[in-house]
């Protein structure tokens, strides 16, 4: 093996971990979402991502305390005995969903781009 | 017109590189990751680059591709389609390699034929399924090409040396 030749490996080795890098530091956002939040199985308020914003709601169980930052919403606190939903932590991408069942509360974001799960072909 | 040992020496690569081709795909991956192949067949198109120059290779390359897929019902296939971007990319790639870094032995220029070979696939994967999100597989795919390139290059060095009959080289 030439010494050129360890230099395209060593070169191959670091462009690979730069991208690795850059995919974890550059996350791809997302534009226009919307968190659909449904309580009871009824619609509460549909609100976009698009702010910061910290306000409580009264669900079933108990007091909901729901955190929204520019592209992301969570459940920050909640008393709810297994704290599930809290657990979840921020959401950001359409389709996800946060749950609390105790609450009957349900988060869901609402996106255009269609984020498919896997591909068979 | 072509010496008619070009086009017997052209013939040998292809059969050759399709048996590989074949091979490959008959025996269990070592590698558990999806889309990640030891790439034997590239071994030849490498060797044709340097015995036959750029533009057999590239036929001798498109040629395994067709015939092999043709030969395992997979022709016109979805990894037919990356198969064949993935092959001639890798060929030129692998050639201009060889051209401007000529200090590096087969092993240099099989490991870059190897990166540009899974780039080429991941760009058609993700064209036709419409999911640009595929190339975050970049990273994964681009180290693992890297022992692919190895083991490649490895062979190709040894079969240069070895057969001397298809060593008589166009290109160095």
């Amino acid at each position: 093996m030439s010494k050129q030749d360890r230099n395209i490996i060593l070169f191959v080795l670091l462009a690979t971990l730069l991208i690795a890098l850059g995919f974890r530091l550059f996350p791809s956002e997302e534009d226009n979402l919307q968190a659909q939040i449904t309580l009871q199985g009824n619609l509460f308020t549909t609100i976009p991502l698009d702010h910061q914003e910290f306000f409580t709601i009264d669900g079933v169980y108990g007091p909901v305390e729901i955190e929204i930052e520019p592209g992301k919403i969570r459940v920050a606190h909640v008393t709810c005995p297994d704290q599930i939903c809290r657990k979840t932590g921020w959401i950001s991408r359409s389709g996800q969903v946060i749950v609390c069942i105790p609450n009957q509360l349900v988060i869901q974001l609402i996106g255009p781009k269609e984020n498919l799960d896997a591909i068979v072909y | 017109m072509m010496k008619s040992r070009t086009i017997t020496l052209a013939g040998i690569f292809t059969a050759i590189a399709i048996i590989l081709h074949l091979l490959e795909a008959g025996i269990p991956n070592p590698f558990p990751i999806p889309g990640v192949k030891l790439g034997l067949a590239n071994i030849v198109g490498l060797w044709a680059i340097y015995t036959l120059g750029l533009p057999l290779a590239l036929v001798i390359v498109i040629l395994r591709v067709c015939l092999g897929t043709l030969l395992s019902g997979s022709f016109l296939s979805f990894g037919f389609f990356m198969g064949l971007a993935g092959a001639v990319t890798s060929t030129l790639i692998m050639a201009a390699v060889i051209k401007f870094l000529p200090h590096s032995s087969a092993i240099g220029v099989s490991v870059l034929g190897a990166v540009s070979h899974n780039i080429a696939q991941l760009a058609v994967a993700a064209v036709f399924l419409n999911q640009p999100g595929i190339f975050y597989y970049l990273p994964i795919l681009l180290f693992s090409a890297i022992p692919a390139g190895i083991l490649t290059g490895i062979f190709t060095n040894i079969l240069r040396k070895r057969v001397p009959a298809m060593a008589k080289t166009k290109v160095n």
